[in-house]
């Protein structure tokens, strides 16, 4: 049946769909999205919040305890003790582990039953069943748990932005988002709006060179897709390139761009995780990165960046509702998409090629899953971390009259490119080659003359 | 005894309710409690941001009222968020003020703040000894 547009006034024939699709959303155990993340590590706590008494958290739908026992070591438990379901969040910890406040059961960090005090002597109950229990990773000041299959574990992934360059400091944080995980990640993968949101709609947030409208275009790469953004600023050219990496990363460059000076940084200003606590809830988690090639003018704020809190405008609701509804940021775009977002109430654009491509990404890495395959994890290289490709290039390109637009998508189309193609190099050399490689294009032209040719490929098309 | 005196200042924090911005009885002055708003009206993101622009917000009503350099003698503290804000709120408030100089200070949790802010800060300031004596003319005049 042909689709009939509505008329004007027809909200009573426009059906909205309540589908919130629990097989792409869903992250409980046994669901198609909780069985795939759950083949990867995911941050579920800033180190500085755990104390020392046990820490209630809920991760993928899953309640459970997270302590650190009197020999320093990590404990990741089911948070109802196998005895009788009282939480061990009222467990003592102990030098080996924790014990259930209740009857006394104790349990290692690895879920080994150590004590069930009251059995009779010679009681073999304690060998007979295992607590819950799950790995864990300490990293960057950030807890990391896999709670998967246990005889799947992936390494733990490493990326480059994380060390390089030397002496990059990272300063962790942890943002509440009452909303599922998977509009909050999608966002990583739609640079558009940072023109709208950020600039043009609401006001300047972060600085007015984002009100420039992008090129977009969106490249996959060995560990997910490359969301670039370039835009034109004066005489020079700016690509924003943010990594959307599988399952549920994110890299992004600074917010403080103005477009003067030029910069090459194949590196991040942030590295972050987004965790479903269960279907309704996430956290945004991860490190922001302090080093003087990403932030050449030292303008990130140390001081407003931890629990709660992130030196970007717009990412939490702190600020009074009256303020947000006048200049709303990321925080309140997001959450306002329902708490679940009804994907079959969209109309996908031509700038949404990015949310659309982690979307097949993503729904094949469950399939995956659910084959009874190991999905795609990142690519690695012997001896060295795992290569990304985010990048905050400005360099001087001046415009030479119309057909300006094809000369800025060249300029984002060929560094990328460059960038994804040299993930083979070692850390360090890496950065020094493709900035020598993008230092030779901009000397020779070659972002007009790629301008030139693909005109003339069009004009013959 | 002297007439208590109300001010109400032109180019004062953004005044949000029928209120003066503070009330002066001899040598104290009971600042009204101060909102987190910028010049603009507009109210900066974080907890920590916004317990500096209130804190900021009372000095400057102190310094118009001829109180710039009085002792701040208490404080209430309020916060809509107690739970998720007071460490933070602490952080900020301790470095707002010298070490050993710290107001007396009640902070309390609350179900709601005018204009949907998440904090409010009030002072009890006392002009110090030998400062009352130099103003205590121009208050005569007045």
């Amino acid at each position: 049946m042909a689709k009939v547009k509505p008329a004007p006034y027809s909200g009573y024939h426009i059906p909205i769909s309540l589908d919130t699709e629990p097989d792409l959303t869903g992250v409980g155990p046994g669901t198609p999205g909780g069985e795939y993340l759950r083949r990867f590590w995911h941050p579920v706590a800033m180190a500085s919040e755990l104390r020392d008494v046990p820490m209630p958290i809920r991760v993928l739908g899953e309640d459970l305890v997270l302590f650190r026992d009197l020999s320093g070591r990590l404990g990741l438990v089911h948070r109802h003790c196998s005895h009788r379901g009282t939480s061990l969040e009222y467990g003592i910890i102990g030098p080996d582990g924790i014990r259930c406040a209740y009857h006394g059961w104790k349990y290692g960090v690895d879920g080994t039953v150590l004590e069930t005090p009251s059995e009779p002597p010679g009681s073999r109950l304690k060998d007979s069943f295992c607590h819950g229990a799950y790995r864990t990773h300490e990293y960057a000041g950030l807890i990391f748990a896999y709670m998967g299959p246990p005889d799947a574990v992936p390494e733990f992934p490493v990326y480059d932005t994380l060390v390089w360059p030397d002496g990059n400091q990272l300063v962790p944080y942890k943002l509440d988002m009452p909303c599922n995980w998977l509009q909050v990640h999608e966002n990583a993968a739609d640079p558009i709006h940072t023109a709208y949101l950020h600039a043009i709609v609401s006001g300047v947030q972060f600085t007015p060179a984002f009100a420039e409208l992008p090129e977009l275009e969106f490249m996959e790469t060995p560990i997910g897709l490359l969301s670039i953004a370039t835009r034109r600023c004066g005489e020079n050219l700016w690509i924003r390139a943010s990594d959307v990496i599988l399952p549920n990363v994110a890299q992004f460059g600074t917010g403080f761009v103005d477009g003067s000076k030029e910069k090459f940084a194949l590196c991040a200003a942030f590295t972050r995780w987004i965790v479903p606590v269960d279907d309704l809830n996430c956290w945004v988690i991860g490190v922001r990165h302090f080093n003087p090639v990403i932030d050449p003018r030292n303008e990130g704020r140390a001081d407003r960046i931890g629990l709660g809190k992130i030196d970007l405008m717009g990412q939490t609701d702190e600020r009074p509702y009256a303020d947000r509804q006048k200049n709303p940021g990321d925080w309140d775009a997001m959450v306002a998409q329902r708490r679940i977002a009804i994907r079959a109430n969209e109309h996908l654009a031509s700038t949404d090629k990015g949310v659309a491509l982690l979307r097949r990404q993503l729904r094949a890495g469950m399939r995956d899953v659910r084959a009874g395959q190991a999905p795609r994890q990142p690519q690695r290289y012997p001896g060295q971390p795992v290569p990304t490709y985010n990048n905050e290039t400005i360099l001087s390109v001046p415009a030479r009259g119309a057909g300006d637009a094809a000369v800025v998508r060249a300029f984002g189309h060929k560094i990328c490119r460059a960038v994804i193609d040299s993930a083979g190099l070692p850390v360090g050399r890496r950065q020094a080659d493709v900035e020598q490689a993008v230092r030779g294009m901009q000397q020779r032209g070659e972002f007009h003359a790629a301008a030139g040719s693909a005109a003339a490929v069009a004009e013959q098309s | 005894m002297q007439e208590a005196i109300y001010h109400l200042f032109d180019d004062g924090p953004v005044a949000v309710a029928p209120y003066s911005h503070a009330v002066q009885a001899g040598d104290w002055l009971f600042v009204t409690g101060q909102m987190p708003m910028l010049e603009d009206g507009t109210v900066p993101e974080g907890i920590e941001a916004q317990t500096e622009t209130v804190v900021g917000n009372l000095r400057s009503v102190m310094e118009k009222a001829g109180f710039a350099d009085a002792d701040i003698v208490s404080a209430r503290v309020f916060l809509t968020r107690f739970e998720t804000h007071y460490e933070r709120m602490n952080a900020v408030y301790a470095a707002l003020f010298p070490p050993g100089r710290r107001p007396a200070r009640t902070c309390v949790g609350v179900t709601a703040l005018a204009r949907g802010c998440d904090v409010e800060i009030d002072f009890v300031v006392r002009r110090k000894p030998q400062a009352a004596a130099i103003s205590a003319p121009r208050e005569a005049a007045a």
